[in-house]
């Protein structure tokens, strides 16, 4: 008995004498994070490859006059050399500077369609999930009627439908900046049309998920208390419930992102996404493709590049999720 | 033992391959069938095997060996020569023609083909039930238009002249006023052309003019019927006697029937399965019924044709081969690695993509030589901008043609910004200036946008083909380059460009013309106001006084001159915006004898034969080779 007391004791001296920071969710995950090599390295390779999409191509134009679109029509396709290591394409075109542009039109459709996923699909999937019931019920099969629509079938027909977007000015700054960069406008015809195809299917998938991880949070106690002293429904579902999902959310963001680039991949493939002479990197392997026979390195070289970024993008998501699982957390 | 088996089967392959070919030749040069056999390229599926609906280059290939026509063209010469009719007279204003017939033709079924057959088989392509989109050719034969586009047959009038027309006119009541009249003075007819968009609305006009005229309008004694194949001057003067009156002397009719459509069709079959409710499978294998040298026997859907000799034919003795499998491959890649293994012996002229060119330049089996097809740009002209002359003139000055022949498509085409060319029935092209940036430059300032200010968007639509969308990219990049404006480029499927452009859903349109006869009027007549080829939207009186004048002209010489003054005016006008002059191009194996370049891409499978001595290592004798055409 008289050891327990005293045990008790110095427990209780340690507990003042050193401060313990609390350790939050956040600290956490990023702890685990940093552990987690190969996500690490990972982000540090997406970093650089961004750095290097947004900036090469501005900085090939300034110091050797590369564009994306400039034709050298009697130089035609050459092999990779030191003046153009990517070779060049059937038009003379430097291919380093096409991969490039292609990289930053293939991240920023798969960042924007992502964004506009993840904040259409949070919302829809938290409304849906806190009030449940008939709402709950009509919002979800809604999501399943778009669910059940072809998806290939609703791009063509949209393509179709709507040959050219003029979207107002409230681009302007971005497209300024973007031609600076690269020499191109991005919110402008079909790549403005990308996007909304994009988006307009990949919020489905993060609305369900949202929807789950709502059921579950909105019937804890700190969700009670908080009804109980008569917080607005608005609040809890944007002060409570979205932050207490932001976890899901990142890690399902992350995902989507390589998923999209793919998806734009996939159209422009097809002839379908970005249209000529704007590259992307679906459009160059699809065009690579056509003519690896003969010139291999437009096929090879943007489909390595597509491959590094794809896999980048995986493993960070990856990462994330392993961090911010909190099954994980034990250790 | 397990390790040198698959070396062994290596080396077997190697030693195999090496056997059967050649450094000269790409791929085999050993055929994969005997020697009485022939393995070629069909393209894709033909749309249609009954020859009056034929209208694109595979239907025409895969109907070609199977039905004569009245001539042909020379394989060598390429002018017309008689094949199913053996000679023709001419009457003195040019306008009747007199063929007489080859007795000796036989249908495959046995039944004598006579001039009936060829009567039936002209109104028949001309009746508006058969649905051919190149029945308008035969407008050309008196009363055939009205026939066409059914119009009302009037009779009991006696004067023909413009007065009569417009006493007619002027009796109409007023909601029908808006019809166009004819007369033909020698079948004592006057034909009543009823206008209107919608069918139905135009059916239902026509039967009330009909109505009205019998109740009386114009006279107790005239009455009105919907106009009957009777009318259309073409009949058979006996068994072996044709005769036709055509509307204005027009040189190259004799040519023009050369065409597919033209092709007599065997009534007795084809009035048998109409009788049965379904006249479309007259032309499947186990029905059909052909004059040529050639007869359908099996079909496999999007995979082959196979054809058998027709031992009817009435040149059958001079045919060599027994059976033709024609394959069917869309894509020019897979094309090219067919011919490689011998899968074709010869292959058509998109077989391969441009990229092989400098490779393929290295074999001799690789031909080039020139077509007479254009490649075109059409414009819009009733959208703003391309509504002003001069910015279509400064788009066109500002292409580099010859950059785009000599670095995109290497075939060795003629580029250039005239339509008709060179030595077509004996033209003299007009040598436009090809390309002039400067002057592009200027063109467009004057038009309201110097450096391409404020220039508004606009949109090249082209159909799904690698080629196509070069061409395109490497113009578009030129107009940003030479005159500061950027346009849009869009692909988009065959069929669907069909229709954007039959409802003039575009503001720049990528379109090529193949001569359908070797005469300049082939490519003029299709920017005639009332053609129904011409989707520009771009009509010029002056241009169709001249084309009018020149169907009524008898001297070449002069006849010549006035296509070369409407040229002036298109090109002037440059409703279209012509590239290049197409070159064809085709892979033919060295044992492949018979086949001669051709200047409309038509190839008759009657005269080829396989050269079993080539690759049995005999030298050649140019005796034994028979006289290309058949006397």
């Amino acid at each position: 008995m008289q050891q327990a007391t005293q045990l008790k004791e110095t427990q209780v001296q340690t507990n003042q004498n050193t401060i313990v920071e609390g350790v939050s969710f956040w600290q956490d995950a990023w702890k685990r994070l940093k552990k987690n090599k190969a996500a690490m390295i990972s982000a540090y390779c997406v970093l650089f490859l961004v750095i290097v999409c947004f900036f090469g191509p501005f900085i090939l134009n300034k110091f050797f006059g590369y564009d994306f679109s400039t034709q050298d029509l009697a130089y035609g396709a050459k092999p990779p050399t030191l003046k153009h290591p990517f070779g060049t394409d059937y038009f003379g075109r430097d291919l380093l500077t096409r991969t490039l542009v292609g990289g930053s039109i293939s991240l920023m459709v798969g960042l924007i369609a992502a964004t506009v996923a993840a904040i259409v699909g949070t919302i829809f999937g938290s409304v849906s999930g806190f009030f449940g019931g008939r709402v709950d019920n009509l919002m979800m099969r809604f999501v399943d009627v778009l669910y059940a629509v072809p998806y290939l079938f609703l791009v063509i027909i949209l393509v179709t439908v709507i040959e050219r977007v003029n979207v107002g000015s409230i681009f302007d700054p971005f497209n300024t900046v973007s031609e600076v960069l690269m020499g191109l406008k991005i919110f402008e015809g079909r790549l403005i049309l990308l996007f909304i195809a994009l988006g307009l299917v990949g919020w489905l998938t993060t609305a369900r998920i949202v929807r789950g991880q709502v059921l579950s949070i909105k019937e804890q106690e700190f969700v009670q208390a908080a009804r109980s002293i008569g917080v607005s429904n608005t609040a809890i579902i944007f002060r409570h419930l979205i932050p207490n999902a932001l976890g899901t959310i990142i890690v399902y963001f992350t995902l989507t992102v390589p998923s999209m680039i793919m998806q734009e991949a996939f159209l422009s493939f097809i002839g379908l996404g970005i249209q000529p002479p704007n590259p992307s990197l679906g459009s160059l392997i699809s065009d690579g493709a056509k003519q690896m026979q003969l010139y291999w390195w437009t096929l090879v070289f943007p489909a390595i590049f597509l491959a590094i970024l794809l896999y980048c993008l995986n493993f960070v998501g990856d990462g994330l999720r392993d961090a911010l699982d909190p099954k994980e957390r034990k250790e | 033992m397990k390790k040198i088996l698959p070396l062994l089967l290596l080396s077997l392959t190697i030693a195999c391959t090496k056997k059967d070919t050649h450094p000269d030749y790409y791929g085999t040069v050993i055929p994969k069938h005997p020697a009485d056999e022939m393995w070629t390229d069909a393209g894709g599926e033909p749309q249609y095997m009954d020859p009056a609906q034929v209208s694109d280059s595979v239907s025409q290939a895969l109907t070609d060996a199977m039905f004569v026509r009245l001539t042909e063209v020379h394989p060598i010469t390429q002018k017309p020569i008689g094949d199913f009719a053996t000679s023709w007279d001419l009457s003195q204003d040019g306008r009747e023609y007199t063929f007489h017939l080859r007795e000796d033709a036989k249908w495959s079924d046995g039944k004598p083909m006579t001039a009936h057959d060829v009567e039936y088989s002209w109104k028949r392509l001309l009746n508006p039930k058969t649905v051919s989109t190149y029945s308008q050719m035969a407008d050309i034969i008196q009363n055939g238009r009205a026939f066409r586009e059914g119009s009302v047959t009037v009779t009991g009038l006696k004067n023909f002249d413009a007065a009569e027309s417009k006493m007619i006119q002027d009796k109409l009541p007023a909601q029908l006023k808006d019809v166009e009249i004819t007369s033909d003075a020698r079948t004592k007819n006057y034909f009543l052309f009823v206008k209107d968009e919608d069918a139905q609305a135009k059916k239902d006009k026509k039967d009330q003019l009909i109505e009205e005229i019998n109740k009386g309008i114009l006279g107790s004694d005239i009455k009105a019927e919907p106009t009957t194949a009777n009318v259309v001057q073409v009949q058979a003067k006996d068994d072996y006697t044709l005769w036709v009156q055509l509307v204005s002397p027009a040189p190259y009719f004799v040519g023009m029937i050369s065409y597919m459509v033209f092709a007599p069709v065997p009534k007795h079959v084809i009035e048998k399965f109409e009788a049965q409710g379904r006249p479309e499978l007259w032309t499947r294998a186990e029905n059909i019924v052909v004059s040529g040298a050639f007869k359908l026997v099996e079909e496999e859907f999007k995979q082959y044709k196979i054809y058998q000799k027709n031992p009817l034919y009435f040149h059958a003795d001079k045919v060599r081969l027994n059976k033709v499998k024609a394959i069917m491959i869309e894509n020019a890649q897979p094309t090219m690695n067919a011919y490689k293994v011998g899968q074709h012996d010869w292959s058509s002229s998109e077989s391969y993509p441009s990229e092989y060119v400098d490779e393929m330049r290295k074999y001799k089996d690789t031909w080039f030589y020139p077509k007479t097809a254009v490649y075109y740009y059409q414009f819009n002209v009733e959208r703003k901008p391309l509504n002003d002359k001069r910015v279509r003139q400064a788009l066109s000055l500002a292409v580099d043609r010859k950059s785009i022949v000599d670095n995109i498509l290497k075939l060795g085409q003629i580029p250039s910004r005239d339509l008709v060319m060179e030595g077509l029935g004996g033209y003299k092209s007009i040598q436009s200036e090809v390309y002039n940036p400067a002057k592009a430059k200027q063109l467009l300032s004057e038009a309201g946008y110097p450096n391409g200010k404020d220039f508004p968007k606009i949109l090249v639509k082209f159909n799904t083909l690698e080629g196509h969308r070069k061409i395109a990219e490497a113009v578009q990049e030129m107009w940003k380059n030479n005159l500061n404006i950027h346009v849009e480029i869009t692909n988009m499927e065959w069929r669907t460009l069909i229709e954007d452009q039959n409802v003039h859903n575009f503001d720049i349109m990528r379109m090529a013309w193949v001569a359908d006869y070797l005469d300049p009027h082939t490519f003029l007549s299709v920017f005639l106001s009332h053609s129904t080829n011409n989707h520009t939207g771009w009509k010029n009186a002056k241009f169709d006084e001249l084309m009018d004048q020149s169907d009524y002209m008898r001297d070449p010489e002069a006849r010549l001159s006035l296509f070369q003054e409407a040229e002036h005016i298109l090109a002037d006008e440059q409703p279209i915006m012509p590239i290049y002059w197409y070159s064809g191009t085709k892979q033919v194996k060295p044992y492949v004898k018979g086949i001669f370049p051709s200047l409309q891409d038509k190839y008759n499978w009657k005269y080829m034969w396989i050269d079993e001595r080539w690759y049995k290592g005999v030298p050649e004798n140019p005796d034994a080779v028979p006289n290309v055409p058949w006397e």
